[in-house]
């Protein structure tokens, strides 16, 4: 993937920088807002990431200037402001996701890998990973040739690992695409879930399909 | 926050003018006035009406002295009789009854009495109206004289006519006059109503409409008020400005150290000291967000994006999240729904506050967790040891904890960001003893589901 990253204070930039080219993408590196404004419009990018608060030019006009441009290039914003408000403005002006400083490297990479264009599979009927399939039209799980019975929760969670296959889901992540909910909770609720989850279509097999990232989630790998 | 605009906007125009101070003071006046008006020509119109009758007794009196002088029995008769025949039946009358006799210019009934007012009616002799009667024994028989009274009735219309037309013009005027002040009024005190209203819906840079018009007390309390929310919003902004500067500049910071701890942790990960140091930073961050979060509530968050929130199934989202790990801690999660209602709010921060509850009740209390939904009324009740009465209070400040809680996790702001938000959603936030163990009631305001049709 090609990332651009527009951040001011050079440790996180190039913290973020390494890490990312370590996962083996390509990063172009901004220090200012006018600076990345430029780059991204003559540059193609799968995706950006933007600090909210840029000394020249602020991220937020940045993202809705890219948009007013027709630049569709999805957009992550960095912010030291966390209010729900501060959330809602930075969607509104155009941004496709916003992580809240400090913030764990696994969680941003997670993102980014969410956020970037993939060929959609919408129109799928049925998700497998490895011998587990699941078919979305019945309603119905199976590993092998046995049929494994999951409560409509567990379904959930179990289609959305599926339908990003290969790609870290944060725990954050899940409770947003499952349970719509927005916060960061202290107990581990998201942990339990899964735990359940894998009792059902780990346990009694050989193989783990749900993969545990350290400091990061989890990952159904293909 | 459109509950009183809505009144405002709802009830007649002329209600809101009657309570406005100008209109029930012109009011006030106009009624004292009226009673001074009607007792004063009561008095004068008494005072007249006894000088008339007392003029008329006089001239009866005379006139029957005079009759009653010609002498004996048959002389009055006779007497009367001439004297009657040249009188007017249509002014005076005269009679004298003695026995089956009765001479006079009116032979119709006469009532009891000496000095008396009576209608009296005889075509032959043109009597026909109210006259005044004075009767004075006179030789065994009954001298009695009249005269036309009408002028006494006449003399009530003219007093009820000039009260009238005295009266009714002054009190229109007065309460003409009262109405246009009242109006002025009535629309300054709406416009303050309305500005009053949209701050405390949290929108600051709301400001009181200036009324064309002289100055008033109103005017100088709507230019009071503009004066209060221009320094509030001014505070305001400082204060987020101020969050937004330390958000920046001490953020920047975490973020570098929790990045270089999270690089040497990768470069060594023998030592486990990074491991422990990443948690203590995660701490302060969370600390921290949490802090800025509260402050950035209490900042009144606009209340405009508010909507529309199922309670009943945010609360069903929240039982079902933590049902699992209140389950692996060897606990029950019971939800119960009685007739939930939708509130007007931010699904967000009320799902935050029922998690904050749900964890502290996980956390802090023992048994079984209950959590209730009726009607927009939410209990959370555990049985662990509770919060004694004194702390109650206290716990709902910032970062207190109480101090057997010390050892357990968490920044104690759960409960201070549930009061922020409960705040901000205009409802009450009450601890109560659940004999044994803590019982948190957040009461919320009835509001309305979506209208249907609309995505």
């Amino acid at each position: 993937m090609r990332i651009l990253v527009i951040e001011d204070d050079a440790t996180t930039g190039d913290y973020i920088a390494q890490g990312l080219q370590q996962e083996g993408h390509t990063v172009e590196l901004s220090r200012g807002g006018r600076d990345g404004l430029i780059v991204a419009q003559t540059h193609d990018f799968d995706v950006l990431v933007v600090d909210r608060m840029l000394p020249d030019l602020d991220g937020l006009s940045l993202v809705r200037t890219l948009r007013a441009a027709r630049n569709l290039t999805p957009a992550l914003f960095l912010t030291a402001l966390g209010g729900v408000d501060d959330r809602i403005e930075g969607l509104n002006a155009g941004g496709d996701d916003y992580l809240v400083k400090p913030f764990a490297f696994g969680e941003l990479s997670a993102r980014l890998n969410a956020l970037a264009r993939r060929p959609q599979m919408r129109q799928a009927t049925v998700l497998s990973a490895g011998d587990l399939r699941m078919d979305l039209i019945a309603r119905s799980v199976t590993r092998g040739d046995q049929a494994i019975d999951l409560l409509p929760r567990e379904f959930a969670l179990l289609e959305c690992l599926l339908r990003r296959k290969g790609r870290v889901q944060t725990r954050t992540m899940l409770l947003e695409a499952v349970w719509d909910l927005n916060f960061d909770p202290q107990t581990n609720v998201v942990e339990s879930h899964i735990s359940r989850l894998r009792a059902k279509i780990d346990k009694p097999f050989d193989t783990e399909i749900i993969r545990t990232v350290r400091g990061a989630g989890y990952r159904i790998d293909p | 926050m459109t509950g009183r605009r809505a009144i405002l906007r709802k009830a007649p125009i002329w209600r809101a003018i009657l309570r406005t101070t100008p209109m029930r003071l012109t009011l006030r006046l106009a009624l004292v006035f009226t009673l001074i008006s009607i007792a004063g020509f009561g008095a004068t119109w008494w005072l007249a009406d006894r000088e008339f009758r007392e003029a008329v007794e006089e001239t009866l009196e005379q006139r029957i002295e005079s009759l009653a002088g010609a002498g004996d029995a048959d002389a009055i008769a006779r007497a009367v009789f001439d004297a009657a025949r040249r009188t007017d039946g249509e002014h005076m009358i005269l009679r004298y009854d003695r026995g089956a006799l009765s001479i006079g210019n009116y032979r119709g009934p006469l009532p009891e009495g000496r000095l008396r007012e009576a209608l009296l009616e005889d075509d032959d002799n043109d009597v026909e109206g109210s006259y005044l009667l004075l009767t004075e024994q006179a030789r065994g028989g009954l001298l009695t004289a009249g005269q036309e009274a009408s002028a006494l009735r006449n003399l009530r219309e003219a007093f009820l006519q000039v009260l009238v037309f005295t009266l009714l013009p002054t009190i229109l005027l007065a309460a003409l006059g009262g109405v246009v002040m009242a109006r002025r009024a009535a629309r300054r005190s709406a416009a303050i109503d309305e500005a009053l209203a949209r701050l405390t819906g949290g929108d600051l840079s709301a400001r009181v409409a200036q009324v064309p018009g002289p100055p008033d007390d109103l005017t100088r309390i709507g230019a009071g008020l503009d004066r209060l929310a221009a320094a509030q919003e001014a505070s305001v902004s400082a204060l987020k400005q101020v969050s937004a500067d330390i958000a920046h500049d001490l953020k920047t910071p975490i973020q570098r150290l929790s990045v270089l701890l999270e690089q040497a942790a990768a470069r060594a990960p023998e030592i486990a000291e990074l491991d422990k140091a990443r948690t203590e930073a995660e701490g302060i961050v969370a600390t921290f967000h949490a802090l800025l979060r509260i402050a950035q509530i209490e900042g009144g968050s606009p209340r405009a994006r508010f909507a529309p929130v199922d309670l009943g199934a945010l609360a069903r989202t929240l039982a079902e999240v933590y049902e699992p790990a209140a389950e692996e801690s060897g606990r029950r999660l019971a939800l119960t729904l009685r007739d939930a209602a939708w509130v007007q709010g931010d699904r967000t921060l009320l799902g935050q506050v029922l998690a904050n509850l749900i964890e502290n009740a996980l956390r802090h209390g023992a048994g079984p967790v209950e959590l209730t939904v009726e009607g927009a009324t939410i209990t959370i009740a555990d049985h662990g040891p509770g919060i004694p009465q004194a702390e109650r209070e206290p716990v709902l400040r910032r970062l207190y904890r109480l101090d057997r809680s010390r050892s357990t996790p968490g920044n104690g702001l759960g409960l201070a960001m549930v009061d922020a938000v409960v705040k901000l959603h205009q409802g009450q936030l009450e601890l109560h003893d659940n004999q044994p163990g803590l019982k948190v009631t957040v009461r919320l305001e009835r509001g309305k589901p979506p209208a249907s049709g609309v995505a």
